[in-house]
């Protein structure tokens, strides 16, 4: 061990010495050679140590800066909710972006291990076959290699139609599947039977639809083909609103024109040409010749422009099951005063909320109170009730109870909370405290709003000192407000130990004995009601102070 | 309420979690800031930014895993090192610099000379390296043990017990110089 690293344990030994209350003198004759230098470094820390003393901090400073520091952890929490509420459109593309690395890589790997013939017999393959998988990455290949966005936009929409080709022979086949997805134009919307880019597709009441889509709208569907040509939707997503037809989030939906289907599926596929495929501008990998053996009426084309990459990713599965089945699904999203709640329906507006079991209330923001303003996701149902999918509240209730004022001894103080008079007073981030330093014992003016759940919560506390100067005067009632009267000028406080003898009103003299405050008032003690008021009124009289 | 359970809290930004926390550690934090600033409302100021910081990087568990105060500690350091190197470390403090504080007990005579004489150590202690001016205050202004100056510093507790020897050397060498 060096000569610094003994002379430092040395120190530290006696500084625990020290500590444990040995001498100085008994520290030092344990180190003779070294007594002299360690008595001058003790003594440094002894001339240390008596500077440690700290003036008080203000107790306002101290609040203001609580305040400060919880009103950021407030923007925290707003700012993560929105950040949830976004569903970090970023971290979104980033996933999408390494999926498509690894795709690209995998399918470079199968490209090179495969021969070209099998590539070019998986061109036929269908959803569930073999080769099917060799087929859509020798197509991701082909879109990964494709930089023209122009380009690229044509291939997805052949592409697009490709899948809606192989849809079409595997329900001729009578095939079954689950989890087909396919892209196409809304072109029908009946009740329970939507065309889109030309598959006939069954809307049941579990299907889930994402937007309010409308005849011309990009679509996405995942269905299931339960065989005999039945192609069963399980989710419709809108991607992109046709240009005739924009689709607002809170428009009021339009009801069906009729309240009966006027298309009944049956067991006979309905099958209805694809609208034309748009003109190749490159060469694609050969592709499935469509072999439609159709004979209804061809549909209208629609010209709606596909989208590539659909940016929207919704943050929450919707999974209620509207119920009794309206005549068409309108996913509908709207916000509101909450104006009323019964156990499971609310008034949010002028609409009613039909909240099934366990819908989620994300009260980040604020309680779901009456008054506070919220956001609705939901169904409505054919009656114009929304059936709730979820609830936000956006904003507390402005007014959330009835003003509260009142004076009071502070009994204790708390981190958020403080007693005043018995009272639990909730101190919130934004509620004012002046006057004087806030301490046990002082005189509080508490101004709040006592919330429907009995709950106070100040908006404005001023501390005031708790003079002990008796006095006794006699005077007129002036003004009369809560925790505080005037009396011939007086300004007179009045707290939960006050007591009041008659029946006090303005303008009736009275007899208050109480402690004098340093601002001029008085805190009363008792007060006695002399007799009605009146014709003059004589300045107050005060008396010299009471032995007590 | 168990720490670890307040931290777990605290990093979902639970606001009933952060005010416990605050409350827990804002005092020591003010009086460490304040042992080495010497100015009440700006070692408010700092103590504040210290738990905006905190607020920051609370989600970031690795930076406070081994110990929350001293994490605290650490991000005070660094404040009062910026603000030193904001307001330039050659500047040298006149008497009119003296934070004016509250009135003390006592004799006026003694309480201007007790002030004095603080002021005087905090301005030996400036002129440390603030490494040892760190290890002066948290072990016998703050009066944490080694092992907790350790924690703090992040460094071993021989390395602390040197440090702290060099240290107190030094301010005994200064003092003796004025």
């Amino acid at each position: 061990m060096s000569a610094q690293a003994d002379a430092a344990g040395i120190l530290q030994e006696c500084l625990e010495a020290l500590e444990v209350g040995e001498s100085l003198e008994a520290c030092l004759a344990r180190y003779p050679g070294q007594a002299q230098h360690l008595a001058a470094l003790l003594q440094t820390v002894t001339q240390v140590r008596q500077a440690a003393e700290v003036p008080p901090r203000s107790p306002e400073a101290v609040a203001r800066g609580r305040a400060a520091f919880l009103a950021a952890v407030a923007q925290r929490r707003r700012a993560l909710a929105e950040r949830r509420r976004r569903g970090f459109p970023l971290l979104s593309w980033l996933r999408v972006g390494r999926a498509w690395a690894t795709a690209a890589a995998a399918t470079l790997v199968v490209a090179l291990l495969l021969t070209a013939g099998t590539v070019i017999a998986a061109s036929g393959a269908l959803p569930g076959e073999t080769l099917y998988p060799v087929k859509r990455a020798t197509e991701e290949v082909q879109f990964f290699f494709t930089w023209d966005v122009s380009a690229r936009q044509a291939l997805r929409e052949r592409l697009d139609e490709r899948r809606r080709q192989e849809i079409v022979q595997m329900l001729e086949a009578g095939r079954t599947a689950e989890a087909l997805v396919f892209v196409g134009p809304v072109e029908k919307m009946e009740a329970t039977l939507w065309q889109v880019g030309g598959l006939g597709v069954e809307v049941q009441p579990t299907t889930v639809i994402e937007g309010q889509p409308q005849p011309g709208d990009q679509v996405q569907v995942v269905a299931t083909a339960p065989g005999q040509g039945r192609l069963i939707a399980q989710r419709i997503k809108l991607l992109k609103a046709a240009p005739s037809a924009p689709i607002l989030a809170t428009a009021t939906p339009t009801p069906s024109p009729t309240a009966l289907p006027t298309v009944v599926p049956t067991s006979t596929p309905t099958l209805l040409p694809p609208p034309p495929s748009p003109t190749p501008t490159e060469t694609e990998l050969p592709t499935a010749t469509p072999s439609p053996t159709l004979t209804s009426t061809p549909t209208p084309t629609v010209t709606a422009t596909a989208t590539r990459t659909p940016t929207h990713t919704p943050t929450d599965t919707p999974t209620f099951t509207p119920t009794p089945f309206p005549t068409r699904l309108v996913a509908v999203r709207f916000e509101g005063t909450l104006r009323e709640k019964v156990a499971g329906r609310w008034m949010v507006g002028a609409r009613t909320v039909l909240l099934p079991p366990g819908t989620p209330i994300d009260e980040t923001r604020g309680s779901a109170e009456v008054g506070a303003w919220v956001q609705v996701f939901g169904w409505e149902q054919a009656d114009g009730a929304v059936v709730a999918q979820r609830i936000v509240v956006l904003t507390p209730a402005e007014s959330p109870g009835e003003p509260y004022e009142f004076t009071d001894v502070i009994e204790a103080i708390g981190g958020q909370t403080w007693t005043v008079g018995g009272l639990l007073v909730h101190i919130r981030p934004d509620t004012v405290i002046d006057g004087a330093a806030a301490e046990v014992g002082r005189l509080a003016h508490v101004r709040a709003v006592r919330r429907p759940n009995g709950e106070i919560w100040a908006t404005h506390i001023t501390v005031e000192e708790i003079g002990t100067e008796e006095v006794d005067f006699e005077g007129l009632i002036e003004r009369m407000e809560a925790g505080r009267w005037q009396v011939s000028g007086v300004s007179v406080l009045l707290d939960g130990r006050t007591e009041v003898v008659g029946a006090p009103e303005v303008g009736k003299r009275v007899q208050v004995h109480g402690l004098a405050q340093a601002d001029g008032g008085v805190l009363a003690r008792r007060i006695v009601v002399l007799e009605a008021a009146p014709t003059t009124s004589p300045s107050p009289t005060l008396t010299p102070p009471r032995e007590s | 309420m168990d720490e670890a359970a307040l931290l777990e809290r605290a990093k979902a930004y639970d606001s009933a979690a952060l005010g416990l926390l605050y409350d827990r550690y804002s005092g020591r934090i003010y009086n460490y800031i304040y042992h080495r600033i010497g100015e009440p409302g700006l070692a408010e100021d700092l103590t504040g930014q210290v738990f905006l910081r905190m607020l920051e990087a609370i989600q970031n568990e690795r930076a406070w895993q081994s110990s929350f105060s001293g994490w605290l500690y650490r991000i005070a350091h660094n404040l009062i090192i910026d603000h030193y190197r904001r307001r330039g470390r050659s500047q040298q403090m006149s008497l009119e610099d003296v934070p004016t504080l509250p009135a003390l007990e006592g004799d006026p005579l003694e309480a201007v000379e007790e002030r004095l004489s603080q002021e005087r150590l905090r301005a030996a202690i400036r002129r440390l390296t603030p490494e040892q001016a760190q290890v002066i205050v948290l072990r016998f202004l703050e009066g944490l043990n080694i092992a907790e100056v350790a924690k703090v510093m992040r460094k071993s507790e021989g390395a602390i017990k040197a440090l702290q020897y060099r240290a107190v050397m030094a301010l005994r060498e200064i003092l003796e110089e004025e």
